[in-house]
């Protein structure tokens, strides 16, 4: 069995994340010392063995833990809450020698949590209000928790994961608008209703932030983050800088630059070519990850690798785009990039679990292909083929 | 597959349901992408260019490295006005954009007030009016248009950056001057950093060094500032200080007017008024560049150049003598001092006196030796800490007017001192001759009016000589009244104006800083003066008489009399008066010699001319001469006038104008104190005492130019003891003023 699990191993995977965790070091390097890139290799080397460890467990294993872990999660993360009360804005329970940041490892667990409860609601009827529902509880907890410490960007990986895995399962249209409409409420009323009448809700930074996205001559912090890194990728031009001669990140323009703005740092340096390389590894993740939806066991597996699928996408895209100059400054990591420990061993924990969910998976059935013609709404083809499926 | 498969767990899902979501999500992920690409596209392959500009603009910082500017000095070469290192901060404005945003807002535009009335309209708004209630009716009209305070919209713009709200507190000055300078500079310059403390106190400087990070965007910029080394500590002024003007950023104004500086660049320092103005193009350096590539702190990385380097400023070499200035200065206040003691009449006090000017000149060349002005200012104080506010404290006095430099842009009437005008004009139109000998009686009636003569008890019949020397109102009166009769009702004779106009008056001198015209009334001056007020627009023979004694129109400065009676003493030319002489390099090296051309030969009768110096010599020496009390025992000999002019309801100005030594005049000064009483008085031992320190009186042990050019004995006991006054070579002279007298 272990041959054959080894045999179906998912090498294109684990070739561009091996890649991009390489490319990452060697950037990591250039801009900050031996010990830095030390500390990181380290949590790669962790990472990369808790990977392969996962990617050796059934991952259907989990779903009998699913409340315990997601109720653990609750608990770090108002502890989190409680610590930032005591001594500031933090994201981390400090331990010896780490600094554990719930939220990132988090990820993973709502993305369990989140398939295993839809999954659970999809045996009777898929794309009921009511497992709509649980599934948007489920996630609002952490979701606002983290929201609140504040960490906007891991709250909103909160809210891709939820969008994949509920749109995969097959939410019904009215249902994705509902919780839109629900979403612009909610922002109209944190940016503008509740400001007017005195309630403030965001974090000043915060507003700072956003309104930096959309307002790049402002002064704050935010836009002259995301102007030198601008200037950082754009005098990269088509064939970079070198290490060495990229002015802009290594003589300290650019902030963040080994952790949210690296890959600034690895287009100034590498240039177009580089950072078009880099963006095709990532292609090659996000396509691997997709795949993996199509080539699960079961619902369950599938959805967790959508919710994994989605949650690269929108850290990806968000982090490459911030830096590009088209996405709001979030402080949202790049995976396998960025470093610091938490997101490392996440990201890389979840590549782990999609070679997991791959292995245990197969190829599509071409023949099932002809039930095509008999649905004509994507949730009514869902719902019949499950129940087909049982019978 | 898994054979053990939980029932729990759902089977394993193939449809094309799940397919085409997946499908979907693939999609979208690919749209991702795709922007991502396209992004990356723009900007490291179309834009490259535009951000490698970028890149190397925030890692080079090119510092301007100020040229020192030229140095003025005095005719031995004294620094007049020199450079001391100061520290300036600045602030880059790229730091800050909000700042630059709410800095640059500029005022709303206003309604132009309505245009002041000329003095036409002016009289006929105030027609009928009188006393108290006109003049309150003209303030109201003035006032309503005087221009409307500018509303600083921009105040409070710096207030959000803690940098600059803790700097200006740093600096005990307020924010609102920061916002300011900033204001001003961002119209001036956008991208030039902003000056915000001229010269800033070593500690100041140090807490910014050591706080940096808390003074993002501040910056020490060394600068060159001005020092002025003639300073009188006990009266708080500089000697000389009205001449040099100041220095500053050049104007928006400016810079739209190339020929105003020529070869200034936006954030050039050039002088903005007096020498400093004047001479601009020779005492303006060429900054340079300090081009230094830094890190995002701005710290320095590796060497700096320095291309182009910054070239100094010429020094410009002036006439004027600082220690005759000393003692122009020291006379012209003991002048005035001595006015207000005793110049009223029978020497009693006239208590508004403590104003006044005194030029002295060289009569061949019109190099200016020395001018005075009081009251004056310290011009150390101008620069620096305190400096804003110790210049609006200058600029709002307009009662002493400090800053007013009184020889060149004091207008007077000038009285007695302006008679030989009358006499020359007279004479040079054949309308009366030297010796004619015409009645100074107690007043006389022209065209039906009674002028009146200063003294009562007189009535001899007297010529020339004797009506200069004893100021004999009455015999110009007869003179105004033959200069009127050959005035043509048409305006194309006119010989009393065009003789004023030929000695300068009315006309600027030609001096290096553009001085006052003064008036020289004439038929056209009235017309324009009262427009179609047909009863006063008319040149009249009141006006003639008037302007016969230096009274009614006439308003001249001391530099214009000076002027005149430098042609008197020097033959008739009419000379240029200056204070530039040469330019040269830093190390002393002569760039270029400065010449100022006489501005005309005048053609007087060399009889007419010795005789009113003869006339100008009693002045001093008769014993009826008005000045030869203030002359007494003095060992030079001096020719002058003196001169009470009046001005009411103010009290009279004293004038006093000579030149000396008599036989080889090298020197003229004029000396005017206001509302001092009797020229002979504080006006003329104003004078008598700057020549006394310009010939050496008294001091055998110091040479000095003007007693060598002179060539006077250097043995004064004979003439200390009383012998005789002044002139040894012309007994003849003396005979006819005592005589005259």
């Amino acid at each position: 069995m272990t041959m054959r699990l080894l045999r179906r191993l998912d090498l294109v995977l684990l070739a561009a994340v091996s890649g991009i965790v390489a490319y990452g070091t060697v950037t990591v390097l250039s801009v900050t010392g031996p010990e830095t890139t030390q500390r990181h290799l380290i949590y790669v080397g962790i990472g990369a063995a808790l990977a392969l460890t996962v990617a050796a467990i059934d991952p259907r294993l989990y779903r009998r833990f699913v409340w315990p872990t997601y109720s653990a999660l609750g608990v770090l993360l108002v502890v989190v809450l409680g610590l930032e009360a005591s001594r500031g804005s933090s994201r981390w329970i400090e331990l010896p020698g780490f600094n554990l940041q719930p939220s990132e490892i988090g990820k993973l667990v709502v993305a369990v949590a989140l398939a295993a409860v839809v999954a659970d609601a999809s045996r009777e009827k898929a794309g009921t209000w009511r497992a709509f529902g649980r599934s948007l509880v489920v996630v609002a907890v952490p979701g606002v928790l983290v929201f609140l410490q504040p960490d906007l960007g891991t709250a909103i990986v909160y809210g891709a994961i939820w969008i994949s895995i509920v749109f995969v399962a097959g939410a019904r249209l009215v249902q994705l608008l509902t919780v839109g409409v629900g979403a612009i409420i909610v922002v109209l009323l944190v940016f503008d209703l509740l400001p007017a009448s005195g309630i403030r809700v965001l974090q000043p930074y915060q507003q700072a932030r956003l309104t930096a996205f959309l307002d790049p001559g402002s002064a704050s912090d935010a836009a002259y983050q995301a102007q030198q890194s601008k200037i950082a990728i754009g005098s990269g031009g088509l064939s970079g800088k070198g290490p060495e001669g990229a002015a802009v990140s290594l003589q300290g323009f650019l902030p963040e630059r080994h952790t949210d703005f690296i890959f600034a740092v690895a287009a100034e340096q590498r240039g177009f070519v580089g950072a078009a390389l880099l963006l095709g590894l990532y292609i090659l993740v996000v396509w691997r990850a997709v795949r993996t939806i199509t080539r699960a066991a079961t619902l369950y597996e599938s959805l967790v690798a959508a919710g994994i699928a989605g949650m690269f996408v929108v850290q990806i895209f968000v982090n490459i785009g911030m830096t590009l100059g088209i996405m709001p400054t979030t402080g949202i990591p790049l995976p396998f990039m960025t470093y610091g420990g938490s997101n490392t061993l996440t990201n890389l924990m979840a590549a782990g679990l999609l070679l997991a969910i791959q292995v245990r998976g197969s190829a599509p059935e071409p023949a099932r292909l002809a039930d095509h013609e008999l649905v004509r709404g994507s949730r009514r083809a869902l719902s019949a083929s499950s129940a087909a499926t049982r019978q | 597959m898994l054979s053990e498969q939980p029932p729990a767990f759902e089977p394993r899902p193939q449809s094309v349901a799940l397919t085409l979501r997946v499908a979907v999500l693939g999609a979208v992920a690919v749209l991702l992408f795709s922007v991502l690409f396209f992004r990356l596209w723009v900007l490291q392959v179309l834009s490259a260019e535009r951000y490698q500009g970028a890149a190397a603009a925030s890692q080079e910082r090119t510092v301007r490295v100020q040229a020192p500017r030229g140095r003025i000095l005095d005719a031995d070469g004294s620094i007049l006005v020199g450079n001391r290192p100061g520290d300036a901060l600045t602030f880059d404005l790229t730091t800050d954009p909000a700042v630059v945003r709410a800095c640059a807002e500029e005022p709303p535009a206003r309604p132009a007030p309505p245009p002041l009335p000329d003095e036409a309209e002016l009289r006929r708004l105030l027609k009928g009016l009188k006393g108290a209630a006109r003049r309150a009716r003209e303030a109201e009209i003035r006032a309503r248009s005087a221009p409307a305070p500018v509303r600083r919209v921009w105040r409070g713009c710096a207030r959000q950056n803690e940098a600059l709200v803790s700097l200006a507190r740093l600096a005990g000055v307020h924010i609102g001057r920061f916002e300011d300078r900033i204001h001003e500079g961002l119209r001036r310059a956008p991208f030039e950093p902003v000056t915000l403390v001229d010269d800033a106190e070593r500690t100041l400087i140090f807490y910014v060094k050591e706080n940096g990070s808390r003074f993002r965007g501040v910056r020490i910029a060394k600068r060159t500032l001005r020092d002025y080394p003639a300073i009188e500590r006990s009266l708080d002024v500089g000697y000389a200080a009205q001449l040099f003007g100041s220095i500053g950023e050049v104007t928006t104004d400016d810079l739209a007017e190339p020929e105003t500086y020529p070869g200034v660049a936006a954030g050039d320092v050039v002088g903005h008024s007096g020498i400093e103005r004047a001479y601009d193009r020779w005492l303006r350096g060429r900054d340079g560049t300090l081009n230094v590539a830094v890190d995002a702190q701005g710290n320095p990385l590796g060497r700096a150049t320095l291309v182009p380097a910054p070239v100094p400023g010429r020094d410009v070499r002036l006439t004027l003598d600082i220690e005759l200035q000393v003692a122009a200065e020291r006379a012209l206040r003991k002048g005035i001092r001595i006015a207000r003691e005793s110049g009223g009449p029978d020497g009693s006090a006239m208590p508004a006196a403590g104003r006044g000017a005194l030029v002295v000149m060289d009569v061949r060349t019109g190099a200016i030796r020395a001018m005075a002005s009081w009251p004056s200012f310290n011009p150390v104080k101008t620069i620096g800490k305190g400096a804003d506010a110790y210049l609006s404290r200058l600029f709002a006095d307009e009662e002493r007017a400090p800053l007013l430099n009184r020889a060149t842009d004091g207008i007077y009437p000038p009285g007695s001192i302006f008679k030989p005008v009358t006499a020359i004009a007279s004479i040079s139109t054949r309308l009366s001759t030297v010796v004619e000998e015409i009645k100074c009686g107690p007043f006389l009636d022209v065209d039906g009016q009674r002028y009146k003569n200063f003294e009562t008890d007189t009535n001899s019949f007297i010529s020339l000589r004797s009506a200069v020397a004893q100021s004999c109102n009455t015999y110009f009166y007869e003179l105004a009244r033959r200069l009127y009769d050959a005035t043509s009702k048409d305006g194309t004779a006119q010989p009393q104006a065009e003789w004023m106009r030929r000695f300068g008056f009315g006309e600027r001198s030609g001096f290096d800083i553009p001085d006052s015209t003064g008036i020289a009334p004439d038929a056209e001056y009235k017309r324009e003066l009262f427009g179609d007020d047909a009863i006063n627009n008319r040149w009249t023979s009141g006006d003639a008489v008037n302007a016969a004694i230096g009274q009614g129109l006439v308003q001249v400065t001391p530099l214009q009399m000076a002027s005149f009676y430098a042609a008197i003493a020097n033959g008739g030319t009419l000379v240029t008066p200056h204070l530039g002489q040469q330019i040269e390099e830093p190390g002393g090296d002569v760039v270029r010699e400065l010449r100022f051309k006489a501005r005309r030969e005048i053609d007087i009768d060399p009889f007419v001319l010795e005789t009113i110096r003869s006339g100008l010599r009693g002045v001093t020496h008769d014993l009826s001469g008005t000045a030869v009390r203030a002359f007494a025992g003095f060992p030079v000999g001096v020719a002058g006038k003196t001169g009470t002019a009046q001005k009411p309801p103010l009290d009279d100005y004293a004038w006093f104008a000579g030149y000396a030594p008599i036989e080889s005049p090298q020197l003229v000064a004029v000396a005017v104190v206001e509302q001092g009483g009797f020229g002979g008085v504080g006006a003329a031992r104003a004078v008598r005492d700057v020549f006394a320190h310009a010939f050496a009186v008294g001091r055998d042990d110091v040479p000095r130019r003007y007693r060598e050019d002179a060539g006077i004995p250097l043995d004064f006991s004979q003439i200390i003891n009383g012998e005789q006054f002044g002139d040894p070579e012309a007994p003849a002279a003396v005979a006819a003023a005592t005589g005259g007298g």
